[in-house]
């Protein structure tokens, strides 16, 4: 490889790493791959270090030592993106293709089909309801939760425009289901608003981070583990507090 | 029967399915997440109505959960977090959490400290349970290799 192309090709994999890292891999997986894919490339001594919130990686070619870095501050978890990247990153290995060639892969990945915003409107509405279900509700109350579930997430796409950030995304959605749910059981659809709001508010769980957090202690990440632990756990207060805050605030205002 | 057992396990099956969605899966991995949450939530259930301990009931089904993902994982080569989450999401105390937080802000804090309990343990158990499962699936992966290696030197 020639040394022209080694911060080329340093970019394409740290781009790599953080589409992972944003669509829901773990640490270890992470620091695996960019490791694999520096050796594969003739780095010597490949140096990875991934927090959930960004990756350093350093290597030497030749004589001179490259680092690159990459903030991660988005989450868009997508399990299939995730699987296709891990996929590509084998290849890679194995092929050892030019950094222009791992670009237009990378682009090629990115931008086949996901959920259109309106098949995510329906799955949202499916979950909701479902969840409803499973928490003992019944099937009125289950309809009532699938209205909920698609506002929701249309309340969702509009605060994604604006850039508010997790928390207040959290925030904001439990007590904007707690509110619609309420509003839903007043005008008759539905019987236990209690119920249609949790079920509605399992689809803002943080459950990636929370299992993710799990899975890097297990691997020694602890670091990265705490983050992701303490992230969870306080996205997860934080939707409770949205959810019965606007329960009991509904009730004031007599709905 | 129907009220106990089918119904509370098919609505955890789609639960996982909606989860799966979520999570922008596609393909055939979605019947296999629907697939583990029914399981996972059918272990919970069978330990709970044979009166063993909250804890270890979660504990367990976690594990279960969490030992069908790796083996799946595994199986359609494909990372294990795919499953791992989606499994495991009838098991989160979300209801729990919920009750908790809505009992503190009508003071009323037996029901805070009684639901807030609950949800802490179903969530530390369920933690074990997957930490537990976690570490004996890669022991059992690795353990041949490890063993050859020894054997070589």
């Amino acid at each position: 490889m020639k040394n022209a192309s080694i911060p080329r090709l340093l970019t394409q994999i740290l781009d790599i790493a953080k589409l992972m890292q944003v669509s829901g891999a773990e640490i270890y997986r992470i620091e695996d791959t960019v490791t694999r894919l520096l050796a594969a490339y003739g780095g010597l001594e490949p140096q990875v270090t991934a927090v959930p919130s960004h990756i350093i990686a350093s290597a030497r070619f030749g004589d001179e030592e490259y680092t690159l870095t990459r903030r991660v501050d988005t989450q868009q978890t997508d399990m299939e993106l995730l699987d296709r990247l891990n996929n590509l990153s084998r290849e890679i290995c194995r092929d050892r293709p030019e950094p222009e060639e791992i670009s237009r892969m990378l682009r090629d990945l990115t931008s086949r089909p996901r959920y259109t915003r309106w098949q995510n409107l329906l799955i949202y509405a499916f979950t909701c309801s479902m969840f409803t279900l499973f928490f003992g509700g019944s099937a009125l109350d289950a309809a009532a939760s699938a209205v909920v579930g698609a506002m929701l997430y249309a309340a969702r796409c509009l605060f994604e425009k604006t850039g508010f950030n997790k928390v207040f995304m959290a925030l904001a959605g439990s007590a904007w289901a707690s509110f619609s749910a309420m509003l839903l059981v007043h005008a008759g659809l539905g019987r236990d608003a209690d119920k249609i709001i949790i079920g509605a508010v399992m689809v803002l769980i943080p459950g990636i981070e929370m299992l993710n957090g799990f899975r890097d202690f297990i691997s020694g990440d602890i670091q990265a583990g705490i983050m992701h632990l303490s992230e969870s756990l306080f996205l997860a207060v934080i939707i409770a507090i949205g959810a019965a805050g606007m329960f009991t605030l509904s009730g004031y205002m007599g709905l | 029967m129907m009220k106990e057992w089918i119904l509370p396990v098919l609505w955890a099956c789609t639960s996982s399915l909606g989860f799966g969605l979520i999570y922008g899966m596609r393909t055939k991995k979605l019947l296999f997440t629907g697939l583990g949450g029914a399981l996972t939530w059918l272990a919970y259930l069978v330990a709970e109505r044979h009166g063993v301990h909250l804890a270890a009931a979660c504990a367990g089904a976690a594990a279960l959960g969490t030992l069908y993902s790796e083996i799946m994982a595994r199986v359609l080569k494909t990372p294990v977090t795919v499953f791992v989450i989606p499994v495991n999401i009838p098991m989160i105390p979300g209801g729990a959490l919920f009750y908790s937080l809505l009992g503190l802000m009508q003071k009323d804090v037996s029901t805070f400290v009684e639901r807030g309990l609950y949800a802490v343990i179903v969530c530390g158990s369920m933690a074990l349970g997957i930490f537990a499962a976690t570490i004996l699936f890669r022991v059992v992966r690795d353990a041949p290799k490890s063993f050859k290696r020894r054997s070589k030197a």
